[in-house]
């Protein structure tokens, strides 16, 4: 369990979870942010995906709840290559009220504390559709650097919409280059 | 990937170097050198043993295979853990003629150098049991240094055996010096 | 099953091309320039890969077959994804030889089926900035390079920058290949 602030933490995610889920993760305007694209999901495939990630060795996720212990967001490393020393962050947050107070900001910083610090990950890569300039602005403030542009590689609303790939290294991040060969 | 050392090969174990390693892991000379106890292998236990580490993600195992692709021994990394960053070694030679040459030495390097330069590892470790004085002196050759000894840890032949506990970190690592 | 020419043909793959298989996917020369990394194959590895391959929905792989069918390589479309309209597409091949004269028939087959017959919009190319004969060639053959994950996989004791190559249907133009150099 993390503490982010006194009113939010993270934690992982229940079964109890999916109701919650099920409500943001189906709501047009949080999904059209999301660089998943999804059919809508009904309660058993969000039980099912919680599920997963309970087993899965190549992603964390963490349920993001509130002083009441309800699910408001999710976030988590995703495709995460030790050998490498790579993973993507991802995050939503669901409800708009907890929006453009820090709170993503704070949540991200957690993360990529957690992937530096205790997973010993050297580089964390994040995947944004141009389209989100919120969450554009923010990576760049914490320190993400750009890696390129996925041309068209989504469809949303009867367009074609580009994936905006960025990157932070630990070197950058503060905490010091994990040993490298060379070094 | 295979990896040639001098006229061997390291390659992935085949159900076919099963009668090779049923003879000499049974071998009591060979047996009573290795760290991990065993009462015994049948043949079928070597079967299961190749297909578990086919399917292993914590281990990479290679048998050696002389220049015929017979089965001479095996060597591995064992218990990979890519977040600290460590791994054990292990080398096993079952041939006669391949043991007390530059056999192991070469093997070993090998699989010393797979560690730091393909899987990017930080640290390999080694237990070497006290009783075993030609691998005790063969590990430091190398460059690993001893870390700790666990006392009358192992019991082999009626006695209490000493674990010798070497680590050898990437930083320290000189194959040209080897 | 695609004929490209006298030379080779793109079939499913089937058992009899483990042993093949089994050679080249172990051969460190050939091995390091992928972008996948692997501890090494056995050859029940390789027989299990074939019949995995008879299931797979969203791959379309085939063996690149000599004019005896024998293996040589494989080849494909990757992460086929109907929804977005793209795929990667990866070209790997055993035979030194063949590597040199077919590369681009090859590719252009593979490129073709994405776009004629899977109607796909897309495709990626991933590859190691260290295998710099595919980079060449993959510009050459019309992807444009859309990003560079720096360090991004670590290979022979340093970490390599990935490029990620894309090519969109409207670029493709097979004509335009016939006239240059194979």
């Amino acid at each position: 369990m993390l503490k982010i602030t006194e009113q939010i933490y993270l934690r992982r995610p229940e079964p109890s979870d999916s109701e919650a889920m099920h409500q943001y993760r189906n709501d047009p305007e949080i999904a059209a942010a999301l660089t998943q694209f999804s059919k809508g999901y009904s309660r058993n495939d969000l039980a099912e995906w919680v599920e997963r990630q309970r087993k899965s060795s190549t992603d964390i996720v963490w349920a993001i709840v509130d002083a009441n212990d309800n699910c408001i967001g999710h976030c988590g490393l995703s495709e995460i290559n030790s050998r490498n020393g790579v993973a993507i962050v991802d995050i939503c947050i669901g409800q708009s009220a907890f929006s453009g107070k820090g709170l993503g900001e704070a949540i991200i910083g957690s993360v990529l504390d957690y992937a530096f610090q205790q997973m010993n990950l050297r580089k964390v890569r994040a995947k944004v559709l141009s389209s989100n300039a919120i969450a554009l602005g923010l990576l760049r403030k914490i320190g993400f650097e750009s890696e390129g542009i996925l041309r068209e590689a989504k469809y949303r609303n009867g367009q074609y919409l580009d994936f905006h790939m960025l990157a932070l290294f630990r070197r950058n991040w503060g905490q010091g280059e994990k040993p490298c060969p060379q070094n | 990937m295979a990896i040639s050392v001098g006229d061997l090969l390291l390659r992935r174990p085949e159900p076919k170097d099963v009668e090779a390693m049923y003879r000499y892991r049974n071998d009591p000379e060979i047996v009573a050198a290795l760290g991990a106890f065993s009462k015994g292998y049948s043949r079928s236990d070597m079967m299961e043993w190749v297909e578990r580490q086919r399917k292993s993600t914590d281990d990479i195992v290679w048998v050696i295979a002389d220049a015929q692709d017979n089965c001479i021994g095996h060597c591995g990394l064992y218990q990979i853990n890519s977040i600290t960053g460590v791994a054990e070694t292990a080398i096993c030679i079952g041939a006669p003629s391949f043991r007390g040459g530059q056999t192991g030495r070469e093997v070993i390097k090998a699989v010393i150098n797979y560690a730091f330069e393909q899987l990017n590892l930080r640290k390999i470790r080694g237990d070497v049991l006290s009783s075993n004085k030609i691998s005790l002196s063969f590990t430091r050759k190398i460059g690993f240094k001893e870390e700790c000894v666990l006392h009358e840890q192992e019991y082999r032949n009626g006695q209490y055996v000493d674990v010798h506990v070497f680590g050898l970190f990437r930083r320290d690592w000189n194959p040209e010096l080897l | 099953m695609l004929k490209i020419n006298e030379q080779i043909t793109l079939r499913s793959p089937q058992a009899k091309d483990t042993e093949a298989m089994y050679q080249y996917r172990n051969d460190p020369d050939i091995v390091t320039a992928l972008e996948g990394f692997s501890k090494g194959f056995s050859r029940k590895d390789m027989l299990e890969w074939v019949e995995k391959q008879q299931n797979r929905k969203n791959d379309r792989i085939w063996v690149i077959a000599d004019a005896d069918d024998q293996c040589v390589g494989h080849c494909g479309l990757y992460k086929i994804d109907s929804e977005t309209g793209m795929a990667d597409i990866a070209v790997c091949i055993g035979n030194a030889a063949f590597r040199k004269g077919q590369s681009r028939a090859i590719m252009k087959a593979v490129v073709n089926y994405a776009f004629e017959e899977l109607n796909l919009r897309k495709i990626t190319a991933e590859i190691l900035d260290t295998n710099k004969i595919s980079i060449n060639f993959t510009k050459k053959f019309g992807f444009k390079e859309e990003c560079v994950l720096r360090e991004q996989e670590y290979r022979n004791g340093v970490y390599v920058d990935m490029h990620i190559f894309g090519l969109f249907r409207c670029d493709w133009n097979p004509d335009a290949l016939r006239c240059l150099p194979v």
